[in-house]
């Protein structure tokens, strides 16, 4: 059975008159990478202060391996902290920076040197020591906030979006040596970010956040294949978007009607009538010049004549805007791997979407 | 264009020489009134001094000569350095708690404490010196609190006294050193202090090995400013202790106004600008070396 | 937590103490005798009253008054274009001025004044209200140039294009455009200039005409006095109130810390 390593419960934070953190509960197991995904102001960053003990709730408990930590000050609480501009103390070597905190827990000088090595060639940087933070390079400096974080061995692992100040490629790189560098250790990890994209790669689950509340706490790929609401399904990825109702409601599929065009979804628990909102990815989508089959018994359940409007070519993949029953404007991303199979703007095709992709949502007043 | 056209020209530096008449002004001011005047100065301390004349423009150092090679200038040099670097350590410890508290108090707090420590800014100097010299008046306000306190029996003379002037040059300029180490200590980025504290770190040793050595320019700063203008204070001097106590600055006045010997005072002058000038220096080696400063950067 | 308290009281004690020479000029002035005195015999309001009918003090305060808002005007101007020079083009010997504009912060002031009364002697502008003008400019260029220099840097040039391309000419370009943008930086620079003006005694001592004194000096002439009036202290804590005003005044609108902060 999975550990708990870290619950959050019923959390409310407020800043003057705007209340940031709305009851909040979270649960982070043992040894996973649980990612808080929002966009700014969602109260991501609050959460993670609140769990360091940087600042202190208005209500609710925050429990570290059992324990309930409110009272702690950020000494006490045995966590590890990666800060957005990493934080190194520019006046002391890469040497003193990672022994900081084992200086404070006066652990002897052999034992501290022996830490300060391990954390070197864990981040695979092994002679920098001496040098101070001003010489050395971004993802340098990253590494080694992550090493001074690590190495007083804490129970949780706190990032607060540590690689937005990377360049993109720089980026990738770090996203995946972080993880990879989590995997090994095993250290239980909180991260936050506002790239989808990072929260994907770095997560074993994620935790979609607006507005004070979390949305959605599930895999990568659940939340976003499978996502609960409209605001999960837009801040992750991207979506065509209709509005409609529900217009029949059959045991394994419904029947969505949406500005004259009729979806085919297999999403249910809707009932006839209801407003909802239907969301379809781009690459779900598929263009063919032709209906495929003959046979109307065999046709594809959502299949819908459109026009192309614009092509953009991206070298592996192609963005289609297509008019739909001249009204709807639908993007469609699909991969090129035949120059031939390229549509062009003016031609008529054929929308093929599976009843699975087509995403329902109800109406709700405030999004998430 | 016109005359608007011709105007415009002058104002626009990105035109191509209106820079010049732009900064023409205070060119000129600052060469006339201060660059010509101090090389003028400078000149006249190798000036030979002339009873009927004033002084005589031939490159003499008679006035050096003078200066060092009597015990009481020397004691003059010993008395405003004393002064000046008693002060400036003082300032120092006294306020850098004070720009602490100060960089971390907000609102209402704020407004009142900065009232009162900013006030001798804004206020001309001869008020708060005026106001210590009634409180160190023999039978004053200070001797009956020292003597409430048992620690002084009898009138109190600490008026003509080293420590009445550092007390009131320390008064003076406790704003100068107080807005350099509230900048300072306000530009360390939070971050920093809350990361030392997920590391495990108590306030005091955040404050000693994090907040110290980073506001260690502002210290330097600071220290630079209230040596400079306490060593060369003439009025509180003049004020509080009169001529009890031989300094530099009342010296060159003393020079300049009754015997009238320019030249003297002019080297008196120049030897005074070195002293401050050493002592910059040595501030700033000396901080240097404490923080390894020439390593590292702000980063 | 302990330590935070003891801090607090430490700064207040110290705050106190700060305002103590302030605070003592109040109760030393009430006092009905002809001489200073304390603790205070009797109690009168007349020696208030009495600065405000000395006609000298008012004479010295129009022409501090005169002199301040005179160097202030001309100081602020003049180094508002020299900071637009210094932030639009990288003429050449840039450091050498710029060193030039920092030189009269790094003299200590009586080096300042000496050579300069040395000077005017030999060109007649000792004792003259012009003298001291202009070695108070000394003084106040700098502090003024260090101010603009941050405001008129952070300008954005675009703006300024913009309406050229829509044809405004300087006049407008400069009320409409520049001056709303470092709004805050002049009247800063400004005041600042002017207090320290107005404030100074040892320029004002040596390089003023003996008729013509200014506020500062008169008081300082009536320190000299053996026997001080009690009118000098009530006088003293008027200056006071006015300060203490002008500086919450100041704190409020333009803020204090952002542009006193001395070097660096």
């Amino acid at each position: 059975m999975e550990q708990i390593v870290l619950q959050l419960e019923k959390l409310n934070k407020s800043f003057g008159n705007l209340h940031v953190l709305k009851d909040l509960d979270l649960e982070v197991a043992k040894g996973e990478v649980l990612t808080l995904l929002g966009p700014s102001g969602c109260g991501k960053t609050t959460t993670l202060n609140l769990v360091a003990g940087l600042i202190n709730p208005d209500s609710g408990k925050i429990i570290l391996r059992g324990e309930i930590v409110n009272a702690y000050s950020p000494q006490k609480r045995k966590v590890g902290m990666v800060f957005q501009s990493w934080a190194l103390f520019p006046h002391m070597t890469v040497y003193e920076n990672i022994a900081f905190g084992l200086k404070v827990k006066k652990w002897p000088k052999s034992k501290i040197d022996q830490k300060v090595r391990e954390m070197l060639s864990l981040i695979q940087l092994p002679n920098i020591q001496n040098k101070f933070p001003s010489q050395l390079s971004g993802g340098m400096r990253q590494r080694v906030a992550f090493a001074r974080a690590l190495a007083v061995e804490p129970d949780v692992l706190l990032l607060d979006e540590p690689f937005s100040n990377l360049d993109e490629l720089l980026r990738r790189q770090m996203e995946v040596e972080t993880r990879r560098l989590q995997q090994q250790i095993g250290i239980t990890t909180l991260f936050v970010t506002h790239n989808q994209e990072e929260a994907l790669v770095m997560s074993d689950r994620v935790a979609v956040m607006s507005n004070g509340k979390i949305v959605q706490v599930d895999t990568p790929l659940k939340v976003y294949n499978d996502p609960r609401t409209s605001f999960v399904c837009e801040f992750l990825g991207d979506a065509n978007i209709f509005e409609g109702q529900v217009s029949e409601v059959k045991a394994s599929h419904v029947l969505v009607e949406c500005g004259g065009v009729t979806f085919v979804s297999s999403r249910l628990g809707f009932n006839a009538g209801e407003e909802v909102t239907v969301a379809i990815r781009p690459e779900r989508i598929s263009l063919s010049r032709d209906t495929g089959s003959s046979d109307p018994a065999n046709l594809f359940p959502n299949m819908f004549p459109a026009r192309v409007s614009e092509v953009v070519y991206k070298g592996p993949t192609a963005v289609y805007s297509l008019i739909l029953k001249g009204v709807h404007n639908v993007v469609v991303t699909e991969q090129c791997l035949n120059p031939e199979e390229i549509k062009r703007p003016g031609e008529e095709v054929y929308l093929k979407i599976p009843p699975d992709a087509v995403l329902l949502f109800k109406k709700e007043r405030n999004n998430g | 264009m016109g005359k608007s056209g011709l105007v415009s020209r002058l104002v626009y530096p990105t035109r191509r020489y209106s820079w010049i008449i732009m900064i023409m002004p205070g060119l000129l001011v600052l060469v006339i009134f201060f660059l010509v005047p101090m090389v003028r100065l400078a000149q006249l301390a190798f000036y030979q001094p002339d009873p009927i004349w004033i002084y005589k423009p031939a490159f003499t150092l008679t006035n050096f000569a003078k200066f060092f090679s009597d015990p009481f200038y020397w004691g003059m040099i010993f008395n405003s350095l004393r002064v000046g670097l008693l002060t400036t350590v003082c300032t120092l410890l006294v306020g850098y708690p004070i720009a602490y508290y100060l960089s971390l108090s907000r609102g209402t707090e704020r407004t009142i404490l900065t009232a009162g420590f900013m006030l001798p800014l804004f206020v001309t100097m001869l008020v708060g010196t005026l106001g210590w010299y009634i409180l160190f008046l023999p039978f004053g306000l200070v001797q009956r609190i020292l003597q409430s306190l048992g620690l002084v029996s009898g009138p109190l003379r600490v008026l003509k006294t080293f420590t009445a002037l550092v007390v009131v040059l320390g008064y003076l300029h406790l704003p100068y050193a107080l807005l350099i180490l509230v900048s300072s200590i306000q530009s360390v980025p939070r971050e920093k202090i809350d990361a030392a504290r997920t590391l495990g770190a108590p306030t005091w040793m955040i404050f000693l090995k994090i907040v110290l050595p980073l506001t260690m320019p502002g210290i330097t700063s600071s220290a630079i400013l209230v040596f400079a203008l306490s060593s060369s204070s003439y009025l509180v001097p003049v004020l509080i202790t009169g001529q009890s106590i031989p300094l530099l600055p009342i010296a060159i006045w003393r020079y300049t106004n009754e015997t009238l010997n320019w030249p003297f005072a002019a080297a008196n002058a120049l030897i005074l600008f070195a002293i401050t000038i050493v002592v910059m220096y040595g501030l700033i080696l000396l901080t240097n070396r404490i923080s390894r400063r020439g390593k590292w950067e702000v980063v | 937590m302990r330590g935070r308290t003891m801090l607090k009281i430490y700064v207040y004690v110290l705050w106190f103490v700060m305002l103590a020479p302030i605070a003592i000029t109040f109760p030393v002035a009430v006092t009905n005798t002809a001489y200073m005195t304390f603790p205070p015999i009797g109690f009168t309001l007349n020696w208030f009253k009495e600065c405000f009918r000395d006609q000298i003090l008012a004479e010295t305060l129009i022409r501090s008054l005169e002199l301040a808002a005179l160097s202030a005007t001309s100081a602020v101007v003049i180094a508002l274009l020299s900071s637009f020079a210094f932030v639009r083009k990288n003429f050449p010997g840039k450091n050498l001025v710029e060193a030039l504009f920092t030189g009269p912060r790094v003299v200590p002031l009586i080096i300042l004044v000496l050579g300069m009364l040395l000077f005017y002697h030999s060109i007649g502008l000792a004792e003259t209200f012009w003298g001291l003008v202009f070695s108070h400019l000394v003084i106040t260029i700098p502090f003024a140039f260090r101010t603009l220099l941050a405001s008129v840097s952070s300008l954005d040039i675009q703006l300024e294009w913009s309406a050229r391309i829509l044809g405004a000419n300087w006049l407008t370009m400069f009320f409409r455009v520049i001056a709303p943008q470092i709004k805050t930086g002049l009247i800063a620079a400004f005041m600042f200039t002017f207090i320290t003006s107005f404030n100074n005694v040892t320029m004002a001592l040596f390089l003023s005409a003996p008729g013509e004194r200014t506020l500062p000096v008169e008081l300082f002439m009536r320190l000299q006095v053996g026997g001080i009036s009690p009118k000098v202290p009530a006088f003293s804590f008027i200056l006071a109130l006015v300060g203490l005003m002008l500086l919450i005044v100041l704190d409020k609108t333009v803020g204090i810390y952002k542009y006193l902060a001395g070097e660096e």
